[in-house]
């Protein structure tokens, strides 16, 4: 028997799919979190702020936190995460346990060894939030669908480069259904992992 | 034999000078029955296939002088295997809840799944012999996928993008190419979205921060470039 629980408020649909919300096969990925991403962002410090509150409740309810480290993209015009060869130095703080994955680009899997860190945790569900909602979080949350990861966008930890175009790109993943998975904020998240038995 | 720049956003593209035919491909993604065509999912989910039959036309012109410059031309296709076996649950879930389920039966046959009606791709601009087709389990055109591979075989460093749907499977494919270090052009008037402020937006994410996934231009620069316009 299997206990359903959902986040409540999540749209277009309860998240997650199936109502196993299991903290242990759940991450928190933090994309962008660099100096590259923070100078861009609009409210980027709230966005911060919010997650790290998130980050203590999902490490204390079991599931893992991961923190994304952006690498310049190979020999293009190099506009971004330019500045030499890195998007710039970490702007949150890593506890214990967290990981951090470099990756070459704006998604967390380009280049990286993120599938493996998170198949090899038995993690398949993802909240997602960071500094980039347009770049890093959009560009990891379309290839962590593509891999079968039941991915929900923190709406209010997701800090926009402009926010016309990052509203937008919000309502793009409500799209049929749910495009990459569907949006929550972090306090209905962090309500229904402090529920969880 | 290279041709020049093409009068692009937010830069003159490619950023390396001038368009090379023998390392550019131009990769025409998903124009299948199901993504604009009547009786397809996007059809079957209820948006207005204006909106992602709109780059049709023009991507027919680009598909012409790209052939007569003897450019690479790759198509691509989402579908999955008759069995499903490729399809994520989650993924199957949320396109039944929407009433567009995955291998449903459907007026274009089997949503979304290889060898039906639907998952072929539009005669408009159909492959011909010798072009590359991948097929595709997602919205990306790199996983899961030998695009990488061919593209490396065949020298090719530079791609011109068209297809739908903007915000989806073409900036997933975009966003992918440029972290492997392709550079990347779109062509604004060859895609659309299901939604157009959506596809607005999807062309401005490519442009910011002074082109962090590539540049955009209409597809009348690319021709011109080409000696076809």
């Amino acid at each position: 028997m299997v206990n359903r629980t959902h986040v409540p408020g999540t749209r277009p649909y309860p998240w997650p799919y199936d109502g196993i919300l299991d903290p242990r096969r759940l991450a928190l990925v933090v994309a962008g979190g660099q100096t590259w991403f923070a100078a861009r962002t609009l409210d980027a410090e709230e966005a911060l702020s919010r997650l790290r509150t998130t980050a203590k409740v999902v490490r204390d309810a079991g599931g893992v936190v991961v923190v994304l480290h952006h690498a310049c993209p190979g020999p293009g015009p190099g506009p971004g995460p330019g500045e030499g060869e890195r998007g710039g130095d970490l702007v949150i703080t890593i506890a214990a346990g967290d990981v951090v994955v470099d990756c070459v680009g704006m998604s967390g899997f380009s280049g990286s060894s993120l599938d493996g860190e998170l198949r090899g945790r038995g993690i398949d569900r993802l909240a997602v939030g960071g500094l980039g909602l347009e770049t890093a979080v959009y560009s990891t949350l379309g290839a962590a669908n593509d891999r079968g990861y039941e991915c929900l966008a923190l709406v209010d930890a997701c800090a926009f480069h402009d926010a016309d175009v990052g509203s937008r790109a919000l309502a793009s993943i409500t799209m049929s259904g749910g495009i990459f998975g569907a949006l929550g904020t972090t306090t209905d998240l962090c309500d229904a992992l402090l529920e969880e038995p | 034999m290279t041709f020049g720049t093409v009068d692009a956003e937010p830069y003159p593209w490619p950023y390396d000078g001038s368009v090379d035919p023998a390392r550019t491909a131009l990769v025409c993604i998903d124009w299948q029955v199901d993504f604009c065509g009547p009786g397809g999912y996007v059809d079957t989910m209820g948006y207005d296939l204006k909106l992602t039959r709109a780059g049709l036309e023009p991507t027919a012109a680009v598909l012409a002088a790209c052939r007569a410059v003897a450019m690479t031309v790759i198509h691509t296709r989402e579908g999955h295997r008759p069995d499903l076996s490729d399809c994520p649950p989650n993924k199957l879930w949320r396109s039944k809840r929407i009433g567009a389920g995955i291998g449903d039966a459907g007026p274009c046959g089997r949503i979304l799944t290889r060898g039906e009606p639907g998952w072929e791709i539009v005669p408009e601009v159909a492959p011909i012999e010798g072009e590359l087709i991948i097929d595709k389990p997602g919205k990306g055109s790199f996983y899961a996928t030998d695009l990488d591979l061919l593209l490396r075989t065949r020298g090719i460093t530079h791609l011109i993008f068209t297809g739908i749907t903007t915000d989806v499977c073409v900036h997933t494919t975009m966003r992918d190419a440029n972290d492997r270090g392709y550079e990347c052009l779109l062509l604004e008037d060859c895609t659309g979205a299901t939604d157009y402020d959506n596809y607005l937006a999807a062309l401005s994410m490519v442009k910011m921060q002074g082109g962090v996934f590539g540049a955009v231009a209409p597809s009348s620069a690319l021709l011109r470039v080409l000696g076809a316009g």
